[in-house]
C-alpha cells in the first residue's frame, strides 16, 4: 500500500517535470524564432548597411515567424495533409453541455479511412458524449460532424447502414439467448455477416444457447460487440472496449480489434487503459474537460513531453492521473 | 502498409458509393424477427405471463358458479352481463397497463431502446412489436377465459357477437395506450410495475371490478365508467345482453386511446 502510494508520488514528481517539458514545447519553437529572426537579421545586414536594413531586418522576421507559425500549424492540425483523402470520421469544434456544465468543449478531430484512432481521458473527460455526438445518438449543440462524408442527423438511416456502434452501458434483451440476439440484429441489415464468423470473431461459440442474462460480463461485452460488427461496417465506435474484462478476455478483445484493423475498418475507440491504446491506437486523441488536449500518436506524446511512459505523457498532458482500468 | 493504404482508398470509394445509395429499411424479416423475439421474452417472464392468463381465471372460476345462477334477463344470468366482460377486461388491463410499460420500462433503463437507435432498426419498432405480442396475449386470455366459461359454465355467446369483438378490439386499444403513457411517464421499471398496479386498480376500482358499479357512489360510478376500464365492462356486458351499446362508453375508449397516443407520443424518453 505504501510502495504504491510512494509509486504514484514518484510519477507525479516525474509529472512535474514532463509539465515543465511540455511547456519547454512552445518554448522551443519560440527558440526556433528567434534563431530565424536572427538569421534573418544576419542576413540584411550582412546584405546592406543602410538606414534601410532596419526595415528589411523588420519584413524579413515577420516572415520567418509567420512562416514557422504556419509550418507549425499544419503539423499540428493535419498529419496527412489537405490533398488526401476525406477522412471516415471528421468532428469540427464540437460542443455540448448538460444543463450548467460542459460536458464537449470545442472538440475537433479526424479518422483518416483503416485508422485506429483511441480517445483517452478520465471519467467525465467528455469521451462519451463525443462518440454519442459522432454516432449520431446524441445532438450536439454546436459543430458538425461527418461519418464516412454522412451527417449523423441529417443521414441518420444511411449512417446507421455503415458504422457499427458498441455502446457503454447499452444492455441487450436479457432473456434471449446469445444466437437469437445474434439473429435478431441480423435482420436489420441488408447484407449482413454471417452468425458462425461473428461468434467464432468474439470466441463465444460455444454459448450459442446461453440467454444474455447469464453470460458473464466479459462474455456480455464481447457479444455486444460482435452485434456492433453485424452490418458489415466501415467504422466502428467501441466505447469502453474492454472496461470490466479479465485480462484474457482483454488480451482476446484487442486480437479482434486488430483482425478489424486487417480488414480495414476504420476504429474509434474510447478507453481509459493505457496499455490498450498503445497497443491498438495509431493515434490518440486526449480529452480533458471536455477539451482536446493533444493529438499524436501515442509514442509522439511520450517524446513530445519528454515523458518515459504513455501513462507519464497523460499525466503531463492533463495534470491528473489516469484511473486504473478496473 | 501497402495493404492498409490500398485498404484506405477502397475504403474511401466504397463510402462515397454509400453516400448515395439509399438507405434500406428493415424489412418484413425483421419485423417478424422482432415479434418473435419480443414474445419470447414475454413467455420467458413466466411469473408475468401469470398474471394476466391465470389471475383471470381464478376470479371466473370462484364466481362463475354462483353468477351462474343469477338470471338477469331472459336466459342470460351474471355470468354474461356482469363476470365474463370484467374478467375479459381485466385480461386487458392486466396485460396493457401493468406487463407492457414494465418490458418497455425495462428496455429504457438498461439502453436496449438506445442500443437499438444505434442501428437500421428504430427503437420504436420494439414498441410496435410489444403491441403485437400483447395483442397475442390478450387473445390467449381471451381464448382461455372463454373456453373455461363455455365448456364448464355454460355460459352463451354474446347476443351481439360482432359488437362484442368490435368493443374487446377498442377497449384493448384504450388499455394499451394507457399502458403506453404509463412506459412513457415511468423513470424506472419497478415504477412502472407500481404506477401500472395502482392504475389498474384505481380503474378497476371505479369500473366496478369489486363488486359492481352498482355498490359504489352515483357520481363515482358515472366517473368510473367513463373511465375505460368501467367503458369496458358496462359496452360488453351490453353486448352481451343484446342491447344497443351505449355511444357515451365507445367515445370514452375512443377518447383515452387517442389522448393516451399522444401523450406518450410526447413524453415517451428512449433513454
Amino acid at each position: 500500500m505504501s510502495n504504491a502510494s510512494s509509486m504514484s508520488n514518484a510519477s507525479s514528481m516525474s509529472n512535474a517535470s514532463s509539465m515543465s517539458n511540455a511547456s519547454s514545447m512552445s518554448n522551443a519553437s519560440r527558440m526556433s524564432n528567434a534563431s530565424s529572426m536572427s538569421n534573418a537579421s544576419s542576413m540584411s545586414n550582412a546584405s546592406s548597411m543602410s538606414n534601410a536594413s532596419s526595415m528589411s531586418n523588420a519584413s524579413s522576421m515577420s516572415n520567418a515567424s509567420r512562416m514557422s507559425n504556419a509550418s507549425r500549424m499544419s503539423n499540428a492540425s493535419r498529419p496527412s495533409g489537405p490533398s488526401g483523402p476525406e477522412p471516415a470520421i471528421h468532428v469540427e469544434h464540437l460542443h455540448r453541455r448538460y444543463g450548467g456544465t460542459v460536458a464537449v468543449d470545442d472538440v475537433s478531430l479526424r479518422v483518416e479511412p483503416g485508422e485506429v484512432v483511441g480517445i483517452l481521458g478520465t471519467n467525465g473527460a467528455g469521451k462519451t458524449t463525443t462518440v454519442e455526438m459522432i454516432a449520431g445518438i446524441r445532438r450536439p449543440d454546436r459543430g458538425r460532424v461527418r461519418v464516412l462524408g454522412l451527417d449523423p442527423q441529417r443521414d441518420r438511416a444511411r449512417l446507421r447502414q455503415v458504422l457499427g456502434v458498441q455502446l457503454q452501458e447499452a444492455t441487450l434483451h436479457a432473456a434471449l439467448t446469445v444466437s437469437e440476439l445474434i439473429g435478431l440484429y441480423r435482420t436489420f441489415y441488408p447484407d449482413p455477416r454471417p452468425a458462425g464468423e461473428l461468434l467464432e470473431l468474439v470466441g463465444l461459440e460455444q454459448h450459442r444457447g446461453v440467454r444474455f442474462e447469464m453470460l458473464s460480463g466479459g462474455q456480455q461485452q464481447r457479444l455486444s460487440i460482435a452485434i456492433a460488427l453485424v452490418g458489415r461496417p466501415r467504422a466502428v465506435i467501441l466505447d469502453e472496449l474492454t472496461t470490466g474484462l479479465d485480462p484474457r478476455a482483454r488480451r482476446r478483445m484487442w486480437t479482434t480489434v486488430e483482425h478489424l484493423r486487417a480488414e480495414g475498418v476504420t476504429i474509434l475507440l474510447v478507453s481509459h487503459a493505457m496499455e490498450e491504446v498503445e497497443r491498438l491506437c495509431d493515434r490518440v486523441v486526449l480529452l480533458d474537460g471536455g477539451r482536446v488536449v493533444a493529438t499524436d500518436t501515442p509514442a509522439g506524446l511520450v517524446t513530445r513531453t519528454g515523458a518515459m511512459t504513455l501513462d507519464d505523457a497523460f499525466v503531463a498532458l492533463t495534470g491528473k492521473e489516469l484511473e486504473v482500468a478496473e | 502498409m501497402s495493404t492498409r493504404t490500398s485498404n484506405w482508398t477502397s475504403n474511401w470509394k466504397s463510402t462515397r458509393a454509400g453516400a448515395r445509395t439509399a438507405a434500406a429499411r428493415p424489412g418484413a424479416s425483421a419485423w417478424l424477427n422482432l415479434v418473435v423475439c419480443e414474445a419470447k421474452m414475454v413467455v420467458r417472464d413466466t411469473a408475468g405471463l401469470v398474471v394476466p392468463l391465470v389471475l383471470p381465471l381464478l376470479i371466473l372460476v370462484m364466481s362463475a358458479q354462483s353468477a351462474g345462477d343469477q338470471v338477469v334477463t331472459g336466459d342470460l344470468t351474471a355470468l354474461e352481463v356482469y363476470v365474463l366482460p370484467l374478467v375479459l377486461t381485466i385480461v386487458l388491463a392486466t396485460i396493457g397497463v401493468i406487463n407492457m410499460p414494465s418490458f418497455l420500462a425495462y428496455y429504457r433503463r438498461t439502453g436496449i431502446l438506445r442500443r437499438l437507435s444505434a442501428t437500421p432498426a428504430s427503437p420504436l419498432m420494439v414498441l410496435v412489436a410489444q403491441v403485437v405480442v400483447s395483442v397475442l396475449q390478450a387473445v390467449l386470455g381471451l381464448t382461455l377465459a372463454l373456453a373455461v366459461a363455455f365448456l364448464v359454465f355454460d355460459a352463451r355467446v354474446p347476443e351481439h357477437l360482432g359488437a362484442a369483438v368490435a368493443v374487446y378490439a377498442l377497449a384493448m386499444a384504450a388499455m394499451y395506450a394507457v399502458g403506453m403513457v404509463v412506459a412513457a411517464v415511468a423513470p424506472t421499471p419497478s415504477s412502472a410495475v407500481a404506477i401500472g398496479l395502482v392504475t389498474f386498480f384505481g380503474l378497476g376500482a371505479l369500473g366496478g371490478m369489486f363488486g359492481g358499479s352498482s355498490s359504489l357512489p352515483g357520481p363515482v360510478a358515472t366517473v368510473g365508467e367513463r373511465l375505460p376500464f368501467g367503458a369496458s365492462v358496462q359496452a360488453l356486458g351490453a353486448a352481451w345482453v343484446g342491447s344497443p351499446v351505449e355511444p357515451a362508453h365507445l367515445i370514452s375508449l375512443g377518447a383515452v386511446t387517442v389522448a393516451g397516443v399522444v401523450v406518450a407520443a410526447l413524453f415517451f424518453r428512449w433513454d
